[in-house]
């Protein structure tokens, strides 16, 4: 997924979740609260119930002690009329089944009997008439066994001779609450007296419920009204929520790409820049933007472009420049090699064979080899510089013409080398020097003069395989010090003899264990193929040495070998 | 590793070679230890003692410092029994003190 991607469904994700997460939980809270507002509505309703119940008392208890009095005046005024129409006859009241019916309704406050009302002779403390129909005709005293609780009554009615009055008490056994009235009348010009009880409560009951019921009523309609309102308010918050949440989502979509595009959009120029360089156009340098991170990637990179760019220009220039060394060191081998002699045709005879073989370690050799005839005599010459490369191969070029040419003019191998050494030592500030080993060769009596500056002694193997070396002269290499003296010896050689002229590359060999080659088996070697030709004998030492050393060339390896054959 | 250690003590300054001189190791440390060579005023000593084999740039290094020393300052020691054969090979004991 491209990071342009991840970026802007990062963004986008945090946006929807955000917007979701305050969406629902302006939500929930609305939704907790709905049962906090009903609960406090509640609350509020009940409080206000309570309020208004204590006020219906206040209300009520001076209204029905009102309602009592005139009531029983009111039925004091009825009664009165009854007794005189009946001319003051007791048992007519008694039997008044009219006035009875009247005494019981009034008692009733709607359909609950909340009265007491009882007419009584109060000559005979008897009970003429009575709402409760079996306490008509009884005793006030047979009424208060009846009712203990009107004991305090009774004794308060009587001591005012059952005047007008009203009166306050509470039945045995009732609750606090259950306060009753008692008003208390005396029919003029009789002895009746009429008394009428009115419990509160019973009296308040209808009123009470009527208010319950409507408080009831007036909650469920408070409470209903709350949830409505809630409900309304909680869909109006899902829809706000929602809304929010679109709005957000809607937002957070350009706002995204956007903000993705911001972030990507210099790493995208960067990478397209990366593919070029890539290609091989190292010349960018991008405009530095973006955050402060990839304000740095985009220094660097410029700086490594940079970098890169002169690496690379410097990189080709060097390449350039090995090309033409390469070319010019290929040159200089190629004309190196041609220096060296060629056997065919010029030096094969009836008398001698002749192999030779090179290997330069460098592109260019120090080593040298070299015969060439004086006169009738063959001159052979083997030389190692010091040092490899062109240096080593110019001083070379340098020893061997001076050798060839001093010899045409000089006439024993000491004397050339003497001047040779001169010639090379003359200035010569950076002490380059060669050693040399040279041989002069008579095919007419078999005899070798030669002398050695420096150089591997040669190896001398007869027939027989014993090999000698020749040359242990322990003399200056060429270069070092004008006058050195060097010396010659002679001796002869005869049929089947084979020399060995080398290098110390051949000895110095190493494997890749780092084991030297060394002059024991090189000797056995040689030894082992004395009776093969020069050349072959040069191919099989070459090859063993390069198999010994890996094919991994340490230092020139040079050979030459000469055999007496007539 | 450094090819060589050098001390001085008194006027004398000794290199003690710590590898292989083979031609490329030579080229290497040759403008350096010319340059320590020439900026010395004293005799100049090349410790062989840890030095098992010496390529022909060696001995052209020695013939330098030799030069530019004087060969009465300048002496080689330690050498190990083939490099010894070496510079007696190519004739330089005679002109470069070997202890």
């Amino acid at each position: 997924m491209k990071i342009r991607t991840k970026t802007f469904l990062v963004i986008l994700t945090v946006s929807v979740v955000l917007s979701c997460a305050l969406s629902v939980s302006h939500f929930i809270y609305d939704l907790l609260h709905q049962e906090n507002y009903i609960s406090y509505a509640d609350k509020t309703i009940n409080s206000f119930v309570k309020w208004n119940n204590n006020l219906s008392d206040n209300i009520l208890t001076p209204f029905s002690k009102q309602y009592i009095n005139l009531k029983t005046k009111y039925l004091a005024n009825v009664i009165e009329k009854k007794f005189i129409t009946g001319k003051n006859d007791y048992s007519k009241l008694k039997n008044d089944k009219e006035l009875l019916d009247l005494l019981i309704k009034s008692t009733y406050v709607g359909k609950i009997q909340a009265g007491y009302i009882a007419v009584v002779n109060t000559k005979t403390d008897n009970i003429i008439l009575c709402t409760d129909k079996e306490d008509i005709g009884i005793s006030i005293d047979s009424l208060i066994r009846k009712y203990p609780g009107l004991k305090k009554l009774n004794k308060e009615i009587r001591a005012n001779n059952f005047a007008d009055g009203y009166y306050t008490y509470k039945p045995l056994n009732s609750t606090v609450d259950n306060v009753e009235f008692l008003s208390s009348y005396i029919l003029p010009n009789s002895d009746l007296a009429i008394l009428y009880s009115l419990s509160l409560n019973r009296y308040k009951k209808p009123f009470y419920a009527k208010i319950q019921a409507e408080r009831k009523r007036k909650q469920k309609s408070i409470v209903a009204e709350i949830r409505t309102s809630t409900y309304n308010e909680l869909k109006y918050t899902a829809i706000f929520s929602v809304t929010i949440f679109l709005v957000i989502y809607l937002l957070s979509i350009p706002l995204a790409l956007w903000f993705s595009n911001s972030i990507t959009a210099p790493i995208v120029k960067l990478r397209d820049k990366v593919i070029k360089i890539g290609k091989g156009n190292f010349n960018v340098n991008l405009k530095i933007e973006g955050s402060t991170e990839t304000k740095d990637l985009i220094r660097t990179f410029n700086f490594l472009g940079e970098e890169l760019h002169t690496y690379t220009k410097d990189l080709t220039k060097e390449v350039r420049n090995r090309e033409r060394i390469e070319t010019e060191l290929t040159i200089a081998r190629n004309i190196q090699e041609s220096t060296l002699p060629s056997i065919e045709p010029d030096f094969t005879s009836e008398n001698f064979q002749l192999g030779a073989k090179l290997l330069p370690a460098a592109k260019v050799a120090g080593d040298f080899y070299d015969f060439f005839f004086i006169e009738d005599k063959l001159a052979l010459v083997i030389a190692d510089v010091s040092g490899k490369g062109i240096s080593a191969a110019f001083f070379m070029t340098m020893t061997k013409s001076l050798i060839a040419n001093l010899s045409l003019v000089c006439s024993t191998p000491k004397e050339i080398l003497s001047k040779a050494n001169n010639q090379l030592s003359k200035n010569n500030k950076t002490f380059m020097f060669t050693t040399l080993f040279l041989a002069i060769y008579d095919p007419k009596t078999g005899e070798l003069e030669y002398s050695n500056a420096g150089h591997e002694n040669i190896l001398r193997i007869d027939s027989e395989g014993i090999i000698t070396e020749l040359g242990n002269h322990e003399r200056m290499a060429l270069g070092f010090y004008k006058n050195s003296e060097y010396i010659s010896e002679k001796t002869k050689l005869n049929k089947g003899d084979l020399l060995v002229f080398f290098t110390d590359g051949i000895p110095d060999s190493r494997s890749p264990e780092k084991e030297f080659y060394g002059e024991e088996r090189f000797k056995k070697l040689l030894k082992n193929n004395r009776n093969k030709t020069p050349s072959e004998i040069c191919n099989i030492v070459i090859e063993d040495v390069k198999d010994f050393e890996n094919n991994n060339l340490y230092d020139d390896i040079t050979l030459m070998t000469f055999k007496r054959i007539g | 590793m450094d090819n060589y250690i050098t001390e001085v003590r008194d006027d004398k300054l000794t290199f003690t070679f710590q590898v292989e001189l083979d031609t490329f190791t030579c080229m290497e440390l040759e403008e350096g230890l010319l340059e320590l060579v020439k900026n010395h005023n004293g005799t100049v000593v090349f410790d062989m003692s840890k030095v098992d084999f010496v390529a022909s740039s060696f001995i052209r290094l020695c013939g330098a410092t030799a030069s530019a020393i004087g060969q009465e300052n300048f002496s080689l020691f330690n050498l190990n029994k083939n490099i010894k054969k070496i510079f007696k090979k190519v004739g330089l004991t005679s002109v470069i003190k070997i202890r």
